[in-house]
């Protein structure tokens, strides 16, 4: 009896750190507009920052900016297949680039009226300014005008 | 900029050096733009102004980098997500998770969300705030803000920011307009969002917002960090709010918040005699004294010189991060309560002020003006972190926790939710009555051949001396008969300091060599003493002298070779608490002995305590003289025999120090040599002496407690090394159904939450 509960232990601790096998779930999850693929308890996918994302905007339903999370499982991915992404992956971000686009009203690259996407980490735990935080994605020559008379702020778009 | 700069330069693995990173030169750049149109703030440049330096930034990027800056925006999507993936293994990220314990495995994810901008004019703005006051606990909306700027702007500590509304506002920003006077509109909405966050999340929320020309966006919601106060403020508030049970409260501080409770701070009286010399921001609890440095690997080499250091900086930013950590206190001339110096700080429970704007630094001569006066490398400075002000030289500090109200009905709350007692070690009437202040519920652990070290040592200590090197067992009788009213003595205060809780002695433990005198002139005392020759002094010293002496005669192998030192315990023991008892004093002393590895060993010291006893209860006529008699288990044999030797003992204690020493054959006192390499290749996970080794250790102890029970169900079990002020060891003795741990007095109350959170995690578990 004894031993057998000291084994069970020893077990559980011994366990070495999962290798994470590549899934083929789900790679990217929207959220925005009143809606969201995820939701707050999907952190070890998500990472903290976008599983409360996903909250506020589906279950909450707040005034959350349009976007997408590109799961952790991508990262171990890209960390065990020599910094290259899962095949879908390309697909997938466009798909979820189109929502976005449908819900801002507001395409990527056009030079009327174009999309800016920011572009941050966000793992399980905060790890504050550890990481690589990514603005105004999307701004370039051709749509710094489109921009400008978006905003009818020129200084505003310069600034960035 | 950042695209240059993180993209095409850190993802691209390019390591410039200091100074001279893009992000550096484009600065620069930008400055000197400034400086030629007369103005200092970046909102200040006109449109046609900014455009040109755009164009020379292209420029410019092409030429350090020697690439184009990307033009196509999915080239410039990819980038971005590459750079946020690659960043996850950055040199910094790795320290981090160092640091803070985070798996090396689990990834980051990558979130692309739309721009929305808080620097589009007047009507933006991007701020940061907490659902309540993460410096102190108090439960008011709490947050800054910064009009026509973004995100960054507010962390960065570049511009001062302003508060949210009255209960934001402190000493350096009280003249800034708040938001609830700038943007009602906004603001009121924010408001009813993070009352719902809070509802929802049930815990104090991290809310960073933008309002982009008066709409209100939410960027981000995360659980806050928050310092020890304020953690303790916020359960006991919750709790009352009933926005949480009794137990999730109990685990919403860390044993390292409650540690920062119990931190040191500045001797009040020593504070309002001195007068502070600059004034920042409180961003970090405490008190901090130390000796001034102006960067990381300065603070890191006075750390490993086992020295305070107080590191000063502009502003720190992430590859400060191990600099911080070594830092006895952090003092920066820029930056708010949000900014990463403040964040870091709070995280840690490390002493901080930040945006303590009137320093003069001067980071080439290393040198900083405060108050009037020229502070160079090396200088002493008092922090006081609670309050934010700056004190010159090196004030009086003072350990802290008592008188806090708080804290005491925190750990009220906790006491009602654990079910495993808490003692203390303790070895003096002083150490005792020291240790019930910390709320300790008896002693686990009283060392009997304590009154041989330290104040007051000297006189039985030389008739200790006396019974070592004696040269007959008469001789020997005749010196532990004059060391018995010092033993009664001590040992009677200490039981009268902890009475009515319990007090387990332990006999004699440590080899006797150890207590020869080394002083020539100390020998020559003693030898006189004995009527002998400095040669048969020497003699009889090097016939106590052994090669291997943590295993060697110590112990309960002393009381086996000299039975009348057990005898004179014993009868120390139970004379002291005959007396006790006499006196209307609570006495049940429970005697331990020491290193045992068979349950024969414990058959003989037991015949002598009986006898003793006996003679004790007929000599003082004290009836109720009650007594147990238990064992350490510290040697594996004992443990795997536990069966057997619970047949004999009344209790088991496990001593984690030695168990481990023996169960790993690592000497404890030698493992610097080969210690650190076992964890740098990943041999061991931690340091087994540091944190009990669940694993091998734990087994051996997991075997003795059913072995033991099974043999004798009300076995009394507990723990008496280091490990019983572990946080993680106290959780697997409650989970292996200890009795109690006991720890040194000041890590008490932390045992005391531990335990608590052990006892909640189970209750919340059944729950669910």
């Amino acid at each position: 009896m004894a031993q057998k509960t000291a084994k069970k232990t020893a077990k559980k601790v011994v366990k070495p750190a999962a290798k994470k096998a590549v899934k083929t779930s789900k790679l990217v999850y929207a959220f925005g507009g009143g809606r969201a693929d995820g939701n707050g308890k999907m952190k070890e996918l998500l990472g903290g920052k976008g599983a409360n994302l996903a909250e506020m905007a589906g279950q909450l339903k707040l005034p959350v900016p349009p976007g997408f999370t590109i799961t952790t499982e991508v990262c171990t991915y890209y960390w065990n297949n020599k910094k290259s992404y899962p095949k879908t992956l390309k697909a997938d971000v466009e798909a979820n680039l189109k929502k976005v686009e449908k819900i801002t009203k507001k395409e990527f690259g056009s030079e009327k009226n174009p999309l800016l996407v920011s572009v941050r980490s966000g793992a399980r735990a905060s790890m504050p300014g550890m990481m690589e935080t990514i603005l105004n994605i999307g701004l370039t020559e051709k749509t710094i005008p489109g921009m400008i008379a978006k905003t009818g702020y020129e200084r505003f778009v310069y600034d960035a | 900029m950042m695209y240059s700069d993180v993209v095409m330069e850190k993802a691209a693995g390019i390591e410039p050096k200091d100074g001279e990173g893009i992000r550096k030169i484009l600065d620069g750049k930008l400055a000197d733009l400034k400086k030629k149109l007369g103005v200092t703030d970046d909102t200040a440049i006109t449109a046609e102004e900014l455009k040109k330096l755009c164009v020379e930034f292209k420029k410019t990027v092409k030429k350090v980098l020697g690439k184009e800056f990307p033009d196509d925006p999915s080239e410039q999507l990819w980038g971005a997500i590459g750079a946020v993936f690659a960043s996850w293994n950055g040199k910094r990220a790795i320290a981090y998770r160092n640091i803070e314990n985070i798996p090396h495995d689990w990834g980051t994810a990558v979130n692309v969300q739309t721009m929305v901008f808080g620097n589009m004019g007047e009507n933006s703005a991007t701020g940061v705030a907490f659902t309540r006051n993460p410096g102190n606990g108090d439960s008011h909306f709490y947050g800054e803000y910064l009009i026509n700027a973004q995100g960054e702007d507010v962390v960065a500590g570049i511009r001062t920011p302003s508060p949210m509304n009255k209960w934001s506002s402190n000493a350096h920003s009280a003249h800034l307009p708040t938001l609830d006077k700038t943007m009602p509109k906004a603001y009121k909405e924010l408001d009813a969002i993070q009352k719902r966050l809070e509802k929802h999340f049930r815990d104090m929320l991290d809310i960073e917002f933008t309002i982009e020309n008066g709409v209100l966006w939410m960027l981000q919601c995360r659980v806050g960090k928050r310092n020890g106060t304020a953690a303790v403020q916020m359960a006991l508030d919750m709790l009352k709010e009933r926005l949480i049970n009794k137990e999730t409260a109990v685990l919403r501080v860390t044993p390292a918040q409650l540690g920062e409770l119990l931190l040191p701070a500045i001797d009040p009286k020593a504070e309002a005699n001195a007068k502070p010399i600059a004034k920042g921001l409180p961003a970090g609890p405490g008190g901090a004294c130390g000796v001034i440095v102006f960067n990381s690997d300065d603070a890191i080499k006075l750390q490993e010189a086992g020295k305070n250091a107080i590191l000063i900086r502009e502003e720190t930013n992430p590859e400060d991060i191990e600099g911080m950590r070594a830092a006895a206190g952090i003092l920066t001339q820029r930056g708010g309560m949000t900014s990463h110096a403040a964040l870091v700080a709070r995280g840690w429970g490390k002493c901080c002020i930040v945006g303590c704007s009137e320093l003069e630094l001067d980071n080439v001569k290393k040198t900083v003006k405060m108050g009037g006066k020229t502070y160079k490398q090396g200088d002493s400075i008092t922090l006081n972190g609670t309050r934010g002000w700056v004190y010159d030289g090196a004030l009086k500090m003072l350990e802290a926790g008592e008188g806090n109200k708080n804290l005491a009905a925190f750990l009220k709350l906790a006491d009602s939710i654990r079910t495993m007692k808490v003692r203390a070690n303790a070895d003096t009437a002083e150490d005792a009555a020291n240790a019930r202040k910390f709320g300790a519920e008896g002693i686990g652990l009283f060392r009997i051949e304590h009154m041989f070290y330290g104040k007051n040592s000297e006189a039985p200590l030389f008739i200790l001396r006396k019974m070592i090197l004696a040269g007959s067992e008469e001789e020997r009788k005749a010196a532990v008969a004059e060391l018995f009213p010092f033993m009664k003595k001590s040992i009677k205060a200490t039981i009268k300091a902890m009475a009515p809780y319990s007090v387990t002695i332990r006999l004699m433990d440590p080899p006797l060599h150890e207590f020869v005198p080394t002083l020539p002139a100390k020998q020559q005392e003693l030898a006189k003493a004995l009527k002998i020759s400095m040669a048969t002094f020497q003699e009889r010293a090097a016939g106590l002298h052994e090669v291997n002496p943590m295993m060697g005669h110590r112990g309960i192998r002393l009381g086996v070779t000299y039975p009348e030192i057990t005898e004179m315990q014993s009868r120390a023991i139970f004379e002291a608490a005959a007396e006790l008892i006499k006196e209307g004093v609570k006495a049940v002393p429970e005697v331990m002995i020491p290193l045992t590895c068979d349950v024969n060993e414990i058959v003989k010291q037991k015949a002598i305590i009986r006898r003793v006893y006996e003679e004790v209860v007929a000599k003082t006529k004290v009836k109720k003289l009650n007594y147990s008699v238990g064992t350490m288990i510290e040697i594996p044999r004992a443990a795997v025999l536990a069966y057997e030797v619970a047949g004999e003992a009344d209790f088991f204690s496990f001593g984690t120090n030695d168990l481990t020493q023996m169960t790993f054959g690592f000497s404890r006192d030698d493992i610097g040599s080969f210690l650190p390499e076992y964890l740098k290749q990943g041999i061991l996970e931690a340091d087994p002496f540091q944190t009990l080794d669940q694993r091998g250790v734990g087994m051996l102890i997991q075997h003795a407690v059913t072995e033991g029970r099974e043999q004798k169900p009300n076995l009394k079990v507990g723990i008496c090394g280091e490990h019983g002020g572990d946080p993680e060891s106290v959780e697997f003795c409650h989970r292996e159904g200890f009795s109690y741990v006991s720890c040194s007095a000041f890590r008490v109350p932390i045992a005391r939450l531990a335990a608590a959170q052990a006892a909640a995690k189970e209750v919340l578990a059944k729950k669910k």
